[in-house]
C-alpha cells in the first residue's frame, strides 16, 4: 500500500501537473487546447518530432544490430571473455552524459582521432565533418544506449537451453538455420526489453544531440529545454512533453505488437 | 523463471525509482549556512575565493556553491515557489535577472543594509533594489592568433574568406548568442526593436560557419581544441582559453563591445541576514580585485579596482572602459526571446 501511494505521488502527480499546464494558456481564461493546436499545426514543430522518432528508431535498430552478436557471444564464451565484454560496454555508464558525449567530440572532431588516423594513413586529404552531424549524433546516441540494449539480451539468452540450438541441429538445420529459427525468436522478449530501454532513452536524449550536434541540431528535448528553462513558456513545455510522451507511448506499443507476430507461444523461456 | 514482473515487484520498483529521482533538494538549512550558485569553472573559483571563502572566515558560516547556470536557476526557483528555494543567492544574467523579477522569486533589498552597494559604478545600477551586479563582462572576438593571420578589428571582419568554415557562433538561448545576434544587428542599423539585420547577418556568414552551440562553455571548449579557431566570446571565457597558452587572444571589436552584467540576487524563503552578507562581500574592493584576476577574469562593479598590467582593456574595470561599453534593453529583449529563439530554430542551420 505505501508503495502504491509513493508511486501515485511521484508519478501520478507531475504527469498530472504536466497535464494542467498544458491545458491553460496565458491569456485564455479556463481550459484551452490552444497550445496543442498551436504545436500540432507547426510544421517546423511536426518536423522536429519526426526527427526525434526516426533517430531513435535508428539508433535502436543499430544497438540491436551491434549487441545481439555481443549477447550471444557473451552467452557461448568464457569468464575471462565475459567479463570483458561487460567491463567495456558499461564502463562508460559510470561517467556523466556530458563526459560521454565530450568524448565524442574529441573522437570526431576535426582533430579528432578519426580524422587524424585517415589523414595520417593517406586516405583523406582534408578532415572530414564527421562532428556536428546526424551520423555523428547517431553513432554517439548508438554506444551510449548499448549497454541498455546488451544487458536485457544477455539476460534473455541466458535463459535459453542451449540444447535446443543443438537439438534443431541435430535434426538436420545448418548453424544458421538453427540460430534463425531457434534461438533469436525464443530471444524477442529481451528483444523487445532491450528496444523499449534503448528507444525510450534515446528519443529523450537532451545533452548529446546539443553538444554532438551542435546548437542548431534540435530534437524533441531541445525545443523542451527552451520553453521550461529559457523563456519559462511553462504551457508550452508541458504540452511538448505530453505529446512526446503520447507518441512514445504509440511507437513502444506498435513495435510490441509487431514483436508478437515474431515470437513462439511460449511465454517462459 | 518467470520474466514477467509481479504487480508488487513493479510497484517497489517504481517507488524506489521516483524516490531515486526526487532529488535530495538542499541540506537542512541552519542558521549558519548559505546556498549560492555559479557558473562553474572560472566563476564557481572566483566567487569561492572571492566571496565564500573570505565570509565563511568573517563570519564563522558555511557557504555552499553550487554550479547552475542562471536559466535554470531561474526555472527552479520558480517551480519551488512557496517552498524552500534551491539557493539563497543566486547568480544569474541580466535577461534571466529580469524575468526572475517578473515571476517575483527575488527579495526586494534592503540596500541600506548593503554599504558597498554605494560604490557600484553608475551605469551598472539598478533601477529597481532586486539585486546587485556582481561582475561585468563585455562580448568580443576570441581568435587563435597561432593558426589565423589576419587580426579582426571590427565585427564586419568576421566575414573576411580567411576565417571560412573556422566560426563558431552560440544560440539566443544563452546570453551570449543573444547579445551576439544584437551586435551583428547594430551593424546595420537594427537593434532591440528591430532585429532583422541581426538575422540576415548571421544567414549571411552561415557559410563560414563550422559550428554553433546553445552553451557558451561548448564553445569555449571547441575553441581550445581548434574546432573553431574564431568566435564571439566573453572576455573572461576568452581570457581563460588564452592562459592555457592556446594563442586564444580577445578582440574588443573597434564598434565598441556590449557590457552583459551578472547579477546576485536574493530568493525569498532564503536565509536573509546571511544573504545579505553574501552580497555585501561581493561588493567589497579587495574581492572585487580577487575577482577581476585569475582564473575568473570578471570585470568588476565598482569604482577603484585596479586590474593587472596584462589584463587591461580586456578585463574591464576603468571608467574609459565602461565609456566603451554599451547595455542593452533587456525588458524589451525579454518579451522578444522566445520569438528570436524560434526564429533561429527554423531559419539559421549550419
Amino acid at each position: 500500500m505505501p508503495a502504491t501511494l509513493f508511486l501515485l505521488v511521484y508519478f501520478a502527480v507531475p504527469l498530472g501537473m504536466l497535464f494542467f499546464w498544458s491545458v491553460r494558456a496565458r491569456g485564455v481564461p479556463g481550459l484551452t487546447l490552444i497550445n496543442f493546436r498551436t504545436l500540432l499545426s507547426d510544421p517546423f514543430f511536426l518536423q522536429t518530432l519526426w526527427l526525434s522518432v526516426r533517430l531513435s528508431l535508428e539508433v535502436t535498430v543499430i544497438t540491436l544490430v551491434l549487441g545481439f552478436p555481443l549477447a550471444y557471444l557473451y552467452t557461448r564464451l568464457g569468464a575471462g571473455w565475459r567479463l570483458t565484454i561487460l567491463f567495456v560496454t558499461l564502463l562508460p555508464l559510470l561517467t556523466s552524459a556530458v563526459v560521454r558525449s565530450f568524448a565524442w567530440i574529441v573522437i570526431l572532431g576535426k582533430q579528432g582521432l578519426v580524422n587524424t588516423v585517415l589523414m595520417g594513413s593517406g586516405l583523406l586529404e582534408a578532415p572530414a565533418k564527421l562532428l556536428f552531424t546526424v551520423d555523428g549524433v547517431r553513432v554517439a546516441l548508438a554506444q551510449v544506449q548499448l549497454p541498455f540494449m546488451l544487458l536485457p539480451l544477455i539476460n534473455a539468452l541466458e535463459q535459453l537451453d542451449p540444447s535446443l540450438e543443438q537439438a534443431a541441429v541435430s535434426l538436420g538445420a545448418s548453424q544458421a538455420r538453427a540460430f534463425f529459427k531457434v534461438t533469436v525468436p525464443l530471444s524477442t522478449p529481451g528483444v523487445v526489453a532491450g528496444a523499449i530501454l534503448s528507444f525510450a532513452l534515446t528519443i529523450s536524449a537532451f545533452i548529446t544531440p546539443a553538444m554532438v550536434g551542435g546548437g542548431s541540431f534540435i530534437v524533441m528535448p531541445t525545443l523542451i529545454y527552451q520553453s521550461a528553462i529559457v523563456t519559462l513558456d511553462w504551457s508550452t513545455a508541458a504540452t511538448t512533453a505530453l505529446i512526446l510522451l503520447v507518441v512514445a507511448l504509440a511507437v513502444v506499443w506498435g513495435g510490441m505488437m509487431l514483436a508478437r507476430r515474431f515470437r513462439y507461444g511460449v511465454e517462459h523461456a | 523463471m518467470q520474466t514477467k514482473l509481479s504487480r508488487r515487484e513493479v510497484l517497489v520498483g517504481g517507488t524506489a525509482a521516483a524516490l531515486a529521482a526526487a532529488a535530495p533538494g538542499r541540506v537542512a538549512a541552519q542558521a549558519k549556512e548559505l546556498v549560492a550558485n555559479t557558473y562553474g569553472g572560472g566563476w564557481e573559483a572566483g566567487h569561492r575565493a572571492g566571496i565564500a571563502q573570505p565570509l565563511e572566515k568573517r563570519l564563522g558560516i558555511k557557504v555552499t556553491l553550487v554550479s547552475m547556470l542562471a536559466a535554470e536557476l531561474v526555472a527552479r526557483t520558480k517551480a519551488a515557489a512557496g517552498g524552500r528555494p534551491p539557493v539563497d543567492v543566486a547568480l544569474v544574467d541580466d535577461g534571466p535577472f529580469l524575468l526572475a523579477i517578473k515571476e517575483d522569486v527575488f527579495h526586494r533589498l534592503p540596500m541600506d543594509r548593503i554599504p558597498n552597494a554605494k560604490r557600484i559604478y553608475a551605469k551598472y545600477r539598478p533601477k529597481e533594489p532586486f539585486g546587485v551586479p556582481i561582475g561585468a563582462s563585455q562580448i568580443g572576438i576570441a581568435y587563435n592568433s597561432k593558426t589565423l593571420k589576419t587580426r579582426p578589428a571590427s565585427w564586419a571582419d568576421l566575414w573576411n574568406p580567411e576565417y571560412k568554415g573556422r566560426i563558431g557562433l552560440s544560440t539566443p538561448a544563452s546570453t551570449l548568442g543573444t547579445v551576439t545576434l544584437l551586435s551583428f544587428a547594430s551593424l546595420k542599423g537594427g537593434n532591440e526593436g528591430n532585429i532583422e539585420p541581426g538575422f540576415e547577418a548571421v544567414k549571411s556568414l552561415l557559410p563560414s560557419v563550422s559550428s554553433i552551440q546553445a552553451v557558451p562553455a561548448n564553445l569555449r571548449t571547441l575553441l581550445e581544441r581548434g574546432e573553431i579557431d574564431i568566435a564571439p566570446m566573453w572576455h573572461h571565457d576568452t581570457t581563460i582559453v588564452k592562459m592555457k597558452g592556446t594563442g586564444v587572444e580577445f578582440v574588443l571589436p573597434k564598434e565598441g563591445g556590449i557590457a552583459g552584467l551578472a547579477w546576485l540576487a536574493i530568493t525569498k524563503g532564503a536565509n536573509t541576514d546571511l544573504a545579505i552578507e553574501y552580497l555585501n562581500q561581493g561588493l567589497d574592493p579587495d574581492s572585487q580585485k580577487l575577482m577581476a584576476g585569475a582564473p575568473s577574469y570578471i570585470g568588476p562593479v565598482i569604482e577603484g579596482v585596479e586590474v593587472a598590467p596584462e589584463l587591461r582593456g580586456i578585463v574591464p574595470a576603468t571608467p574609459a572602459d565602461l565609456e566603451r561599453l554599451k547595455t542593452l534593453d533587456w525588458p524589451k529583449i525579454n518579451t522578444q526571446r522566445a520569438d528570436w529563439i524560434a526564429r533561429w530554430n527554423r531559419e539559421i542551420k549550419v
